[in-house]
């Protein structure tokens, strides 16, 4: 195994974390000739599960076997549902029937019974599983952890951390993503893309969009604010004479004259600036496109996701071949109360998900678009009496028209904590899958070509299969 | 029915004035005879000395704009050629508002206590307390040991609890404010430890880690060893961890066994008493508990463990400049100096911090948070001279300072925030400020205090800017619309109520005079730092707004609106220098 980075982590230590300091991505593509495959349309939908989910109440196992070994690592939650119903006894949940059974060890698997849209979607083909995926640098196991023999990434199960991990392969502080390498690769690779709406945020202003060259634009489901004092003439009366002070007011606000020697204030200035004008050309675009007709629930993933629905709806018109979008759900931190919020939270993203997909279907474009969920990190095996700890490696979905799915990819291990797979402690998984194959995965998809992958994911050398085949045409 | 402070400009007016006569001051044009005697010719101390007179109205709104929610022209009248010193020593002496008694006094007239309540105080007490300083202090510990209301629906008293401490301790101790917020029921509650049970071998069952991990990580000692001048230390180039995921199983132990006072441990729910919380032995964990190199013995009593673990934690080398840096963040500077972090963590350790007045801050006790915040706002790097540029790059505000600056420069009232239904949550980023006080979406506060902001000139330059991390092209216009219908007055509940009115009977004498108007607001808003392009480009807009014959009234008014529109919408008003 090649070991450059994990030489060059050695080396640069300090908060570089997984990465060799940032210098050499943030000239990313500078001087590099880039020539990623930017035919067609293509999005990319990144939920991202704040708090951390726990994957061991989401994808639950099936076989009696495997489901008795959970159900005694984590009594007092599996009682505390109990005494609620059976959503979490075998009969109660959503039993999956996996295409590929024969490769997973006799195991089954199910779905907790308020994602019946998942479920749905996992059988039409269209839902993929990815077990046991999570930040790494290299494979490494609770022995070699142990021994210190294989690098482990840093500032294990802290949230901020290990969010910005997943998000941009690093500790806090990191300011590129590696969805905005995605992006600054694709910039670069066709010079006829307008980067302005490549990247786009329904929820926060995280560092996974972020790029060197190419910055996130924010949305909503009714498009973006426009200046109201200049839009709507009750602010300074419906008087004609006043239209010269409208006027005169977006001049002023687009000018940008009101900055000069303090380094925030032009920062300031420029984001103002920038706002208004791309804010400007995104409503224009709406208003010129046909208005989405499919409903979304009323919950903050299902108004995030409406207002990605909304932007893809007017993919023709913002000049771009590719876009990731990024929405966020928080909540998911279940420390205590697990069995009394976690179940609303599966409802949530069922919901959302299944009315995402009716409306990309309305629109002709659900094959062309892959929604993928991530998470700060999965959770303890073992509760600590009504909820469950920080841990590390975690289970996700992939949907989208262009799925490879009703399959499961990577690892579910049963629950025996005895096993190399979990932390000696608690039972926190030691991830079998890289963020960065997962990611590289997407992005073989999305027409980055190999060399482009090996450097917007400086660890993804260290693993031998560097596409998990859940993308249907990409099977490594 | 809610009092309505009405003038209160002239209330904090007198307060300095009152200040003054117990610190047995002239009332003069300089206000301590400490300060005449150095600033006297020949006995004037060696030149390097800076002095923390404020000169002219521009400085006393620069101070005022980093110390309070924002100023009225007579807070900067009446702190011009005054001592900043003498300020923050008249303030520390201002008694707190607690939030409890209120809330308790509503509830007992029939009110029903949910949210809007406590949230409303909020917004008032920010709008109209005296103590402003205080309710500087309390917003900024809100933002580092961060209680977020969004998940305390229900429990307004205990909420209320909360803020009480964070008051109580503004200028207290440390040490005790972190003792304090640990029995508080709302942080038991927020960060998962109320009724946090021991350890059962028989189940696997192991203590909840959430506030040992948070308490560690974000309200004392972070990630990483620090310098005293924040910077992290190194140990063959790599950062050196403060803690292993062991000592956090370790201190997990710790808060185990805790609950409300007057209920029995496996009460079916609390019934929302809002007390200082009890240990309970049975339900504390017997083990060892071993964590940053220290080891309580098995069978310690839960308040003994805790004091224990605290006192450890409170000892750690990495407080003062943890602490230090993140106040400094939310009082001066976005991305503060080492130096200037050296010299408040030294005030943090010493509890001592003597300005040049000769004022002396703090008890001598490590953690005085009075000599800290004096510190802090009288640093040399930061207080302005004989108009010399501050060194540093100042602090980008963030939507809450800037927003309740603009109500309080211009005396909006009455203030009735909670029948002003759009302040029940300003969390929304595209159509309100992306800011909710005490509200932020978790423990980690409404941004990190490392952000750095990308694609930008200071993140460029490696610069920390937290506050950037809220604004993006979403939220930018969010925050012009939503101050702008304060501003104009014309925010929904408009026609339902007098609330929040704007009283700009000064500005509107100089519609007229575009120029002087521009001069004064200039001063009121930024303290002046408006360049000259920027002052004329709003001299400009403003005379294009005609005076039509008939509606000279409300068009000076609207003049008046759109300057202050403008100008709170520039550079020079989100970033304090």
């Amino acid at each position: 195994m090649t070991k450059f980075n994990r030489r060059n982590f050695l080396k640069a230590g300090s908060s570089a974390g997984f990465l060799a300091g940032t210098g050499a991505l943030g000239a990313l593509t500078s001087g590099q000739a880039f020539a990623a495959d930017t035919s067609g349309y293509k999005a990319m939908v990144a939920i991202f599960l704040k708090g951390g989910m726990d994957h061991a109440d989401t994808v639950l196992p099936y076989d009696q076997s495997s489901y008795s070994l959970l159900r005694s690592a984590r009594g007092n939650l599996f009682n505390s549902y109990a005494a609620q119903g059976n959503s979490r006894e075998r009969s109660g949940m959503l039993a999956l029937s996996p295409l590929n059974s024969n490769n997973l060890n006799g195991q089954q698997f199910a779905l907790p019974p308020e994602m019946p849209g998942m479920k749905s979607m996992f059988d039409d083909g269209e839902l993929a599983i990815l077990g046991n995926v999570g930040p790494l640098i290299e494979p490494i196991n609770r022995t070699t952890l142990a021994e210190k023999t294989a690098i482990a990434p840093p500032r294990l199960f802290s949230h901020n951390d290990q969010q910005s991990s997943w998000m941009a392969l690093a500790t806090e502080g990191e300011k590129i993503g590696w969805a905005g390498r995605f992006a600054d690769i694709i910039a670069a690779s066709d010079s006829s893309l307008d980067p302005t709406f490549l990247s786009i945020s329904a929820g926060a202003n995280d560092v996974f969009l972020s790029g060197s060259d190419v910055y996130p634009f924010a949305t909503t489901p009714y498009g973006a604010p426009s200046i109201e004092i200049v839009r709507d003439k009750k602010w300074l009366g419906h008087n004609q004479s006043m239209d010269e002070a409208r006027s005169n007011i977006e001049a002023y606000l687009r000018s940008g004259s009101f900055s000069e020697t303090n380094i925030y204030e032009r920062d300031f200035t420029n984001l103002v600036q920038a706002a208004i004008e791309k804010n400007r050309a995104f409503n224009t675009a709406i208003e010129s496109s046909l208005s989405m007709t499919s409903a979304f629930p009323n919950s903050g993933l299902g108004k995030q996701l409406e207002a990605v629905a909304a932007a893809i709806n007017i993919r023709s018109s913002l000049s771009t071949n590719r876009q990731i979008f990024y929405v966020t759900m928080g909540g998911f931190d279940t420390h205590n109360n697990q069995t009394s919020t976690l179940p609303a939270k599966h409802t949530e993203i069922s919901e959302a998900i299944s009315s995402f997909r009716t409306a990309m279907i309305n629109i002709g474009a659900w094959n062309d678009v892959t929604l993928f969920t991530m998470s700060d990190f999965g959770r303890t095996t073992i509760d600590n009496g009504d909820g469950t700890d920080h841990g590390w490696g975690a289970h996700h979905f992939i949907a989208g028209g262009a799925v490879d799915g009703q399959k499961i990819y990577g690892d579910i291990p049963p629950a025996d904590l005895s096993s190399d797979v979990f932390t000696e402690h608690r039972g926190r998984l030691i991830p079998t899958t890289s963020v960065e194959q997962y990611a590289a995965t997407l992005g073989s998809w999305f027409g980055l070509e190999e060399s482009e992958l090996g450097r917007a994911l400086p660890n993804l050398e260290n693993f031998s299969n560097k596409n998990i085949g859940f993308l249907a045409g990409n099977n490594a | 029915m809610r009092p309505v402070s009405h003038g209160r400009h002239t209330m904090l007016g007198a307060i300095i004035a009152a200040g003054c006569l117990l610190s047995g001051c002239s009332d003069g044009e300089i206000n301590s005879s400490n300060l005449n005697t150095t600033r006297s010719g020949a006995n004037t101390p060696s030149a390097n000395i800076k002095l923390t007179l404020i000169e002219d109205n521009a400085e006393a709104q620069r101070f005022l704009a980093k110390a309070t929610f924002g100023p009225t022209m007579e807070d900067i009248d009446a702190l011009s050629r005054r001592d900043a010193s003498e300020w923050i020593r008249q303030q520390f002496t201002v008694k707190p508002s607690p939030y409890l008694p209120r809330i308790l006094s509503l509830e007992a007239a029939g009110e029903n206590i949910d949210y809007r309540k406590h949230s409303g105080l909020i917004w008032e007490d920010m709008i109209t307390r005296d103590d402003q300083l205080r309710q500087r202090m309390t917003f900024a510990l809100s933002q580092m040991i961060v209680v977020s209301d969004k998940e305390m629906y229900g429990y307004t008293p205990q909420y209320a609890y909360y803020l009480d401490t964070l008051q109580a301790h503004a200028f207290g101790n440390y040490r005790d404010l972190l003792e304090e917020i640990t029995y508080a029921p709302a942080m038991a509650k927020y960060l998962t430890y109320f009724r946090n049970l021991k350890e059962d071998p028989t189940t696997g069952r192991m203590p909840d880690e959430n506030y040992a991990r948070e308490l560690l990580q974000l309200f004392t000692i972070g990630l990483v060893e620090l310098n005293m001048d924040g910077t992290p230390k190194l140990a063959n180039g790599r950062e050196i961890e403060t803690f292993s995921n062991d000592d956090i199983q370790g201190l997990a132990r710790v808060f185990t066994g805790i609950t409300l006072k007057g209920v029995d441990f496996w009460k079916g729910d609390d019934d929302g008493t809002y007390s200082r919380m009890v240990t309970s032995a049975e339900w504390h964990s017997p083990g060892e508990k071993a964590f940053l190199g220290t080891v309580i013995p098995a069978n310690t009593g839960p308040d003994e463990t805790l004091t224990h673990a605290l006192d450890t934690i409170f000892a750690h080398p990495n407080l003062a400049p943890f602490v230090s840096k993140q106040l400094i963040q939310r009082f001066t500077a976005s991305d503060p100096d080492p130096a200037y972090v050296e010299r408040v963590a030294t005030a943090f350790e010493t509890g001592l911090f003597t300005a040049p007045s000769g004022i002396q801050f703090g008890t001598g006790e490590r953690g005085d948070l009075k000599a800290t915040l004096s510190a802090i706002l009288l640093d040399q790097s930061v207080h302005v001279e004989n108009g010399e540029a501050p060194s540093g790059d100042g602090k980008v505000r963030e939507p809450i300072l800037k927003f309740v600056n603009t109500l309080r420069a211009f005396n909006a009232s009455p203030v009735s925030a909670d029948s002003e239904y759009w302040l029940d949550d300003t969390s929304g980023g595209f159509d309100s400020l992306a800011q909710h006080p005490m509200r932020s979406h978790s423990v980690f506060n409404f941004y990190r205090p490392g952000f750095i902001a990308p694609g930008t000139e200071s993140g460029d330059a490696g610069k920390t800017a937290p506050e950037f991390q809220i604004v993006h092209t979403g939220t930018v216009v969010g925050y012009l619309n939503f101050s702008g219908h304060y501003i104009f007055d014309i925010s929904p509940t408009r026609d339902q109520t007098e609330n929040l009115i704007p009283d700009y009977r000064d500005e509107i004498a100089l519609a007229e005079t575009p120029a002087e108007l521009v001069a004064r607001l200039d001063l009121l808003l930024t303290g002046n730092t408006l360049t000259e392009s920027a002052r004329a480009e709003v001299v400009s807009t403003i005379e294009s707004i005609p005076l039509r014959d008939g509606f000279e009234d409300d068009d000076r008014e609207r003049r008046v609106q759109v300057g202050v529109f403008l100008i709170t919408s520039s550079s020079a008003f989100a970033v304090q220098k």
